[in-house]
């Protein structure tokens, strides 16, 4: 391998780690982005950063925990970058069909996953941690480099929005699946 | 382990989708072999860029003996050494040599990113010329090469656009702005901000979006604000807002040769959104900036999005808890606010010819008078939209998918005729009732429609 400073036996081992996570950090980052293949950028982008510094960050002992803030801070600069995107992942004719073959609690759950979708990226970033990781508001700031407090607001903006959508999607929805929205 | 408070049901509804919704997604089985060729050019990169950053330094370091050594001539020494002319490059990277950086306001040379625009006396701060860095750019008047990437696009007519995006630039990927006057028949490259268009570090203050006002004022913006006064030829690093520029537009006042350019700052500190504006003329550049008071409910919910129509911004945002305004500002005059009509997807605001647009979670929503009230246009059901680009105030395109829709309030919507699938489309925007641009990514491309939005081509550089 020309030009990279991972020696054969270190490179072994980040190939072991990287095949033995990548499926959950794929997953992670799904949830973070709200695209398959943003996650899938997103994830060799992280994992060629963290090749590059394995050594070191084999030593520190937390792979994954590196490669998740990487993956983490990387997503906030991209959607800076491309601070108009919104992430569409069905057209109208697909939507169709599968509402009509689902059970309609899945369509609620649907209109709920496309709602955090739509969050800005450090709100969305903050209920995934949350959520998703399960992790407490000072392991959230630790991780996107802010404070607390701002972890907390940004929580609850977050949460605010997506309990009022879910709220105006149940009423304007009407029927079955207003049950158990926006409560 | 968390230390929040006992779920609600709404909180362990969250955790539901995210534990039951397929968010899993297949390992591709090339994925280590690209993870590790992605490395290899990283590597080769940083190594390309310690090589230029050495010569970098031993330039300075000769430019500081020649200065010295020219005792009060200085200043001429430096002046030859400006206007050298752009064929003097490092040896063997193909990178302009750094110290060497031609000013020249004639196409077919290199413009200094640090020579300052003529501002109007006590407008913009002077800003010193910065040391000229050894990160490579394109040279101005130079063709378009194929590999350039848009990012952003901006149109003042139905012939003339600016585009900024990047390209190759020896063994790095570099900032670089193009022009046509054409409608696209030919592109002319232009000098570019130095600052790259992605986040490096923590230290890096890219731009990531480019607004032009006329042929002479345009402004890069994203964690910093440039501006030129010459039409691109050179551009000055304002520093001013401070904080990240997230949104700016501008438009000449009705009937004059002069306009205000606002722009909406995040403000390095806080969680909130600020709204500023600048005047700009014609042959003296952007004005100094001032703050607008946007009342007892600044934004400070979700990311704002700004319109301009003649001397009023619309800025379509939400306050701190979370109720979405329609903050209207003109210089001079108090603020109004109206309440917008929904929580807008992504933020989406779109300015038409006598309208606005937005996209709520199902309709895109158009005001016929500046906000105040709204009513949606016929789109297709069960959609979640993207985009959206007001035409005038009976249509609209709008994204849906990888698909575009020319949306009316008079009538059916009709599917786009686009010359390519997958497309994802992030802006989308009109200069006229025909002639309208967007955005897509994965890959970036930019398209253009002469036809209203019933039909897109992909913009070839």
């Amino acid at each position: 391998m020309p030009g990279v400073t991972v020696d054969e036996e270190r490179r072994k081992v980040f190939d072991e780690f990287a095949r033995a996570r990548m499926p959950e950090l794929l997953r992670f980052g799904h949830a973070l982005t709200g695209s398959p293949h943003a996650a899938a950028d997103l994830v060799q982008d992280a994992l060629e950063r963290t090749m590059l510094a394995w050594a070191r960050v084999e030593n520190q002992g937390d792979p994954e925990g590196y490669v998740r803030r990487i993956m983490v801070n990387r997503n906030i600069s991209i959607w800076r970058r491309h601070r108009r995107e919104t992430l569409v992942l069905e057209i109208p004719e697909d939507a169709g069909r599968r509402g009509a073959q689902r059970a309609e609690p899945m369509v609620r759950d649907l209109a709920l996953w496309d709602r955090i979708r739509a969050l800005p990226p450090r709100q969305r970033t903050v209920i995934v941690l949350r959520y998703y990781e399960d992790q407490s508001e000072a392991q959230i700031a630790a991780l996107m480099g802010s404070s607390v407090g701002t972890v907390k607001s940004q929580a609850s903006r977050a949460l605010a929005a997506l309990r009022r959508d879910a709220a105006q999607f149940a009423a304007s929805d009407g029927g079955p699946t207003t049950d158990g929205v926006g409560r | 382990m968390s230390q929040q408070p006992p779920d609600d049901e709404f909180e362990r509804r969250l955790r539901d989708v995210f534990r039951d919704r397929n968010l899993g997604v297949p390992v591709s089985p090339d994925a280590l072999g690209r993870i590790h060729a992605g490395a290899r050019r990283r590597q080769q990169r940083r190594s390309a860029g310690a090589v230029v950053g050495a010569v970098a330094v031993i330039a300075v370091v000769a430019g500081a003996i020649g200065l010295n050594a020219g005792g009060g001539h200085g200043s001429n020494v430096a002046a030859k050494l400006r206007t050298a002319g752009p064929s003097a490059f490092v040896s063997g990277t193909g990178f302009p040599d750094p110290l060497v950086v031609p000013v020249s306001e004639s196409p077919g040379a290199v413009s200094s990113p640090a020579v300052s625009v003529s501002p109007p006396s006590s407008a913009v701060p002077t800003v010193a010329p910065t040391a000229p860095t050894a990160t490579p750019y394109p040279r101005a008047g130079s063709a378009v090469p194929a590999d350039f990437t848009p990012i952003s696009v901006t149109a003042v007519n139905d012939k003339t656009y600016w585009v900024l995006g990047t390209q190759q630039c020896g063994n790095v990927v570099c900032t670089a702005i193009v022009n046509t006057t054409d409608a696209g028949a030919h592109f002319a490259e232009l000098a570019a901000p130095h600052a790259a268009t992605i986040t490096v570090d923590n230290t890096t203050r890219p731009v990531f979006n480019l607004r032009f006002a006329d042929g002479d004022n345009g402004w890069a913006y994203g964690d910093a604000l440039w501006t030129t006064a010459d039409g691109g030829a050179t551009w000055a690093d304002t520093s001013l807002p401070a904080g990240s520029v997230k949104d700016l537009e501008a438009a000449r006042n009705p009937g004059a040769a002069a306009g205000t350019a606002w722009a909406v700052v995040q403000p390095t500190t806080g969680d909130g959104y600020e709204l500023w504006q600048a005047p700009y003329a014609t042959g003296s550049g952007t004005g100094s900036w001032e703050q607008v008071d946007l009342g007892t409910d600044p934004p400070g919910g979700t990311a704002p999005s700004l319109v301009v129509k003649g001397a009023t911004a619309y800025l379509l945002a939400g306050d701190a808890k979370n109720v979405e305004h329609i903050y209207v500002a003109s210089v001079g005059v108090a603020t109004t606010t109206y309440a917008a009509p929904c929580v807008p997807v992504a933020g989406v605001f779109s300015a038409g010819i006598g309208s606005l647009w937005t996209a709520c979670s199902g309709a895109a929503t158009v005001s016929t008078d500046g906000g105040a009230t709204w009513h949606a246009a016929t789109t297709p059901s069960q959609i979640t939209l993207g985009v959206v680009g007001g035409i005038d105030a009976t249509t609209a395109v709008v994204n849906q998918g990888s698909s575009l829709v020319v949306v009316s309030t008079t009538g059916q919507p009709k599917t786009a005729t686009i010359s390519s699938k997958n497309a994802n489309f992030s802006f989308l925007g009109f200069t006229d009732a025909k002639v309208g641009y967007a955005l897509s990514q994965a890959p970036n491309r930019l398209w253009r429609t002469t036809d209203g939005g019933a039909t897109w081509s992909v913009v070839g550089f």
